[in-house]
């Protein structure tokens, strides 16, 4: 086995645990953390079945982006309707057999990263055009489009113009799957793709991209708008009532 | 005593969203309570020298608290969608005093 595989085999392990532990770590410290107040944005709905329809519109289609901001909404959606078809098409990658479904989105996902570079090169154009967007973006903010941009043009360089062995790369992650490890490509491209992914999963849990977990965990969405009929008391402003 | 002079802005049907002015707020203060109203409610008159510790710790306490605090610090993209609609963006056109500007404190 080369030095290049064992680098590979063992940032990816590293990385899928820094992910996992941290995302895991994230989302327990949000369930545990209190919701005091009751403040869901109006017009709210008023039943738990209202919460999951609205939650379920916040997520598919960024309906409160819509209403806010018309040009953020069109390049974020770009970006993410691509990114979520483009990983569905990186599935195959990962099963055998391949799932059936994952198998008629290929076309899609093929040229949904245009539509994902696009989308970000948007985000990443209104950061230098927008004064005030200018004024309030931070390094992280440039680095975490800089990077997605990076992966989406290596992947798209090894899809449209110099093809990588996609067969080996499939046993190089099956292998890690099934802890079998196998030669990765040493193909420059794909080497720097993969670098790339496995510092984005690193980044995840410690940055700006936990809106996507957080979106969930938002007071401002996902409570019921009835408290008239339930007194809503966490246990913290609990004891302080008792204590007057 | 004669009334402050106020630059308010005109309301229209449409937003217009005014260009960042930095510095624009430059020349307010604070308006600090006299002492003895300080002293009445316990307050210590001056900033203390364990100000930043004393900011942090209760920025903990307050992040353990309150679940809308911690998860939307974390989820901020950034993004800027609230800035032109912040009234207190719109009234004064600078960053650091509205919502956004005091998050990033």
């Amino acid at each position: 086995m080369s030095t290049v595989t064992m680098i590979y085999a063992g940032m990816f392990y590293i990385a899928t645990l820094l992910l996992v532990v941290g995302l895991a770590y994230k989302i327990f410290d949000y369930s545990r953390t209190p919701a005091p107040l009751k403040i869901p944005t109006t017009p709210a709905p008023t039943t738990q079945k209202g919460v999951v329809y609205r939650m379920a519109k916040e997520v598919v289609l960024f309906e409160s982006l819509f209403k806010s901001n018309k040009w953020i909404w069109v390049f974020g959606y770009l970006f993410h309707f691509g990114l979520f078809l483009v990983l569905a098409r990186h599935l195959r990658y990962f099963t055998e057999p391949v799932w059936f479904w994952v198998g008629i989105v290929q076309p899609f996902g093929k040229y949904a990263s245009i539509m994902m570079v696009a989308g970000l090169a948007g985000l990443l154009a209104r950061r230098f055009l927008v004064d005030r967007v200018r004024y309030i973006s931070t390094p992280s903010d440039y680095l975490m489009l800089v990077l997605l941009i990076a992966i989406g043009l290596s992947g798209m360089l090894m899809t449209f113009v110099a093809h990588t062995d996609i067969v080996a790369l499939k046993g190089f992650f099956m292998g890690l799957m099934y802890l079998d490890v196998q030669p990765v490509p040493q193909d420059p491209i794909l080497l720097v793709h993969l670098a790339l992914v496995a510092l984005l999963m690193v980044i995840f849990p410690i940055s700006k991209l936990l809106h996507a977990p957080g979106v969930f965990f938002s007071p401002t969405r996902n409570q019921v708008d009835n408290p008239r009929e339930h007194r809503h008391v966490a246990a913290w402003a609990a004891r302080l009532d008792q204590n007057n | 005593m004669a009334a402050a002079e106020f630059d308010i802005p005109e309301i229209k049907d449409d937003i217009e969203v005014p260009r960042l002015r930095e510095g624009v707020m430059a020349h307010a203060k604070s308006f600090i309570a006299g002492e003895a109203v300080q002293s009445f409610m316990g307050y210590p008159h001056e900033l203390g020298e364990d100000w930043k510790e004393r900011a942090l710790d209760k920025m903990g306490d307050l992040l353990g608290k309150y679940r809308s605090l911690k998860v939307f610090l974390d989820a901020c993209v950034h993004c800027g969608a609230c800035t032109d609609k912040c009234h207190y963006y719109l009234w004064a056109p600078r960053i650091p005093r509205t919502c956004r500007g005091r998050a990033r404190i």
